[in-house]
């Protein structure tokens, strides 16, 4: 099977994938304090009305992303 | 007598814990040497005093904002007998992250697993004994709903005091890494506890300069030797990106491995029911529609159900006066005393309270419901899109909503909103939304002048137009502040969608009750005695045949007409600057020449006085937005100011809405020359 890489704001709703990497420096700490980090999984649950931003798991919890911020995190479809 | 300090990610119950812990006994203190407010709380359990801390609420400590500070100050400074960090049970993993940061900072630490009922109804079940051994330090697993489960906590809290309990695990880093912490270690006084020198050495490495510059003046670090250890490190390639990487994932693969042998999930799919109804309130066609129903229901509950106790807190109050009256009269008090007193500062006063208190009690705890619920977060993630078009974010959304129950505690509020530039702007634009105080005139207004009868249908319609107007002008202001005064970057609008949770009536009731309610009443009461004063003086000083009052409304009006009101309207709202309520008493009382204010309950007796006022359809438009847009009332001012602790935003939030409210009357009168 291929390996599909993709940034996290074209992971379809409800598809999961693996963070392989983020990009942005300055977002990266408010990312990894919230467990995403290089390794972990993560899945892209729903959208808000006008599309952005949407809601993704990660480590148990929903955390709501800007689709311009979730750019920058490099992430391996499952 | 102890000193704990409790500490924890957002959303994990802490309150609930520091309510439970210390009821009534809880104050909001300042943190003395800083300019930082903190929540503390006392109680008693076998015979010994505790005090208790409650720090803000943060995921790490790894961004170096403000609240990390103030936690990290506080376990590593204040010398606290016990740090108490409070954890999810049903995000462990998490949490585990930012217990581990504590456990470098803190070696007298215990760890209170909250909201175990929750993660038993969702068969995740947690091994406490397992994580003790694991962790090395005293653990309770408790919910914080259950009296019984507080008290194992104090139980726990008791024990660890008295056998002084202190953490033995130490977090190991690279090896390169180790060695340069062991050189930093050497250059801070021997005196000091090998933990605390561990700990400190590691910030030495970390990129918080202003952090680093304050280590090295308070332990008079040789800097010539810490840039010597540092620059070893540098030269074999670590920058600041692989410390800082090798830093959070040896915490995150610990805090993995803890969470994987000490918890276990039975069922699959634990947050389905989350899942679903975030499906449902984020819908593309339901979600805004539900939320708008929400708040609605809100604003109708507020207003219809303050009335009742508003109108019986007048009666007390009436007749409180009358046992006031003769009490001073059987004590021999001058007559002008007992009559400047009574009419003068007690009358407005309690005036004040009857108004706004039954709003506020009713308002903020449904408010404090959905925020306990979880709601509030979602009505943030669905508008976060319009908001991101005037450069701030989603969270505004709910400062506005507090505004609805009184700006002086959307001001408050909009400490939710991280980048500073963004919470001006929130600050700055949130009287444009009309609060409950304001409610009432409106009301009264519309069914007056505009729908002409008593039909409460058309009276709302009409409101609700007024408020989606103010709502636009808040976003065409906040466009246009950002784009030049307050110009910069939009921050990003990473937030956590925390899982629903049944609230705790308890916490509700001492959460609004004491921090939104009686701190507004209070600024409000200070503020309306000295304006109590100034009314009875203007109406009882005469000048010839009229009294200042009469003097100062012709002094005005000729500016009044010009923007369709008139001087007495424009001298009730000055007057009116300690709230909003009493601007309409004060009108009828200029106007039919009383002194002191006069109820205005009667609708056809209003209206008959206002048209031989010579008010028209026009006025009353000018007066709506007038009191839609003016300067906010004096305790939002003064909450302003306390908030940002700056006179150029105070005066700008004071001007602004001023200068939009004449704008827009001249406009009205613009559109009435043609008509």
């Amino acid at each position: 099977m291929d390996v599909i890489c993709l940034e996290l704001n074209q992971l379809n709703i409800g598809k999961k994938a693996i963070i392989l990497d983020v990009l942005k420096s300055d977002l990266k700490r408010r990312f990894s304090e919230l467990g995403i980090l290089k390794g972990n999984l993560i899945e892209c649950i729903y959208e808000s009305p006008f599309r952005n931003p949407r809601a993704y798991l990660v480590n148990g919890t929903f955390i709501s992303i800007r689709n311009e911020d979730a750019a920058s995190i490099k992430v391996e479809v499952i | 007598m102890y000193k704990i300090a409790l500490c924890g990610n957002p959303n994990v119950g802490k309150s609930t814990i520091f309510n439970a812990l210390t009821g009534l006994n809880q104050h909001t203190g300042n943190w003395t040497g800083k300019t930082v407010d903190l929540k503390e709380g006392s109680f008693k359990y076998k015979d010994n005093e505790y005090i208790i801390y409650d720090l803000p609420g943060t995921y790490s400590f790894l961004c170096h904002s403000k609240e990390e500070e103030i936690t990290r100050d506080f376990i590593t400074f204040e010398n606290v007998d016990l740090t108490v960090v409070v954890v999810d049970a049903l995000s462990l993993e998490r949490n585990l992250n930012y217990v581990f940061q504590v456990l470098e900072m803190s070696d007298n630490v215990l760890l209170c697993v909250n909201l175990m009922d929750e993660a038993s109804k969702n068969k995740i079940s947690v091994n406490i004994d397992k994580l003790e051994k694991m962790l090395k330090i005293p653990i309770v697993g408790i919910s914080a709903k259950n009296k019984n489960d507080i008290n194992s906590l104090l139980n726990k809290i008791f024990d660890a005091l008295k056998d002084n309990a202190c953490n033995k695990i130490v977090i190991k880093y690279d090896k390169n890494i180790e060695k340069t912490l062991l050189d930093l270690e050497k250059i801070f006084p021997s005196s000091l506890s090998s933990y605390k020198k561990r700990f400190l050495s590691l910030r030495l490495l970390d990129d918080d300069f202003d952090f680093i510059k304050y280590i090295i003046k308070f332990y008079k670090i040789d800097i010539d030797k810490y840039f010597e250890i540092k620059n070893d490190l540098l030269d074999i390639g670590y920058d600041n990106d692989k410390i800082r990487d090798e830093y959070t994932t040896v915490i995150s693969r610990h805090a993995n491995y803890v969470a994987r042998n000490a918890v276990s999930f039975a069922k699959k799919d634990y947050l389905k029911k989350a899942k679903f109804i975030d499906k449902v309130l984020t819908n593309k066609f339901f979600g805004l529609p539900i939320m708008f129903l929400f708040f609605l229901g809100i604003l109708w509950i507020t207003i219809v159900g303050s009335s009742i106790p508003s109108s019986f807190l007048f009666s007390i109050f009436n007749n409180f006066k009358n046992i006031l009256n003769d009490l001073f009269f059987s004590l021999h008090l001058p007559n002008w005393f007992i009559d400047f007193f009574i009419n003068g500062v007690y009358s407005v006063v309690t005036w004040i309270i009857a108004v706004m208190f039954p709003a506020m009690a009713i308002f903020f705890p449904l408010f404090t419901f959905l925020e306990d619920l979880g709601v509030l977060p979602r009505i943030a993630f669905n508008l976060d899109c319009c908001f991101k078009k005037c450069q701030t974010c989603g969270k505004q959304a709910l400062t506005m909503l507090m505004g609805f129950g009184c700006n002086a505690v959307g001001v408050v509020g909009s400490r939710i909103i991280d980048s500073k530039r963004e919470r001006v702007l929130s600050i700055l634009t949130n009287s444009f939304i009309p609060c409950n105080g304001r409610f009432p005139t409106l009301i009264a207004i519309i069914s007056i002048f505009i729908v002409g009868t008593s039909s409460n249908v058309l009276s709302a319609f009409y409101l609700g137009i007024l408020i989606v107007f103010s709502i636009i002008i808040t976003f065409i202001v906040t466009r246009i502040l950002s784009f030049t005064i307050l110009k910069g970057k939009k921050s990003s609008f990473i937030l956590e969608l925390p899982n629903y949770r049944r609230p705790n009536v308890r916490s509700i009731l001492i959460h609004s009750f004491f921090d939104r309610t009686i701190f507004i009443l209070f600024r409000a009461v200070k503020i309306a005695i000295p304006a109590g004063i100034i009314l009875y003086l203007l109406s009882h000083c005469y000048f010839g045949e009229s009294n200042l009052l009469t003097i100062f409304s012709s002094f005005f009006d000729p500016f009044g007409k010009f923007i369709g009101l008139d001087g007495t309207i424009l001298l009730a709202f000055l007057l009116g600057f300690p709230a909003n309520e009493i601007v309409v008493p004060i009108l009828i009382m200029i106007y039919m020449k009383e002194n002191s204010m006069v109820d205005a309950s009667n609708l056809s007796f209003m209206k008959d006085l206002f048209i031989t006022n010579g008010w028209t359809i026009k006025t009353a438009l000018c007066f709506l937005t007038f009191m839609l847009f003016h300067f906010p009332c004096s305790t939002t001012m003064l909450t302003i100011y306390s908030e940002t602790k700056s006179i150029k935003w105070t005066s700008l939030a004071f001007i602004l809405p001023f200068f939009i409210g004449i704008i827009l009357c001249l406009f009205i009168n613009f559109v009435f020359l043609f008509l």
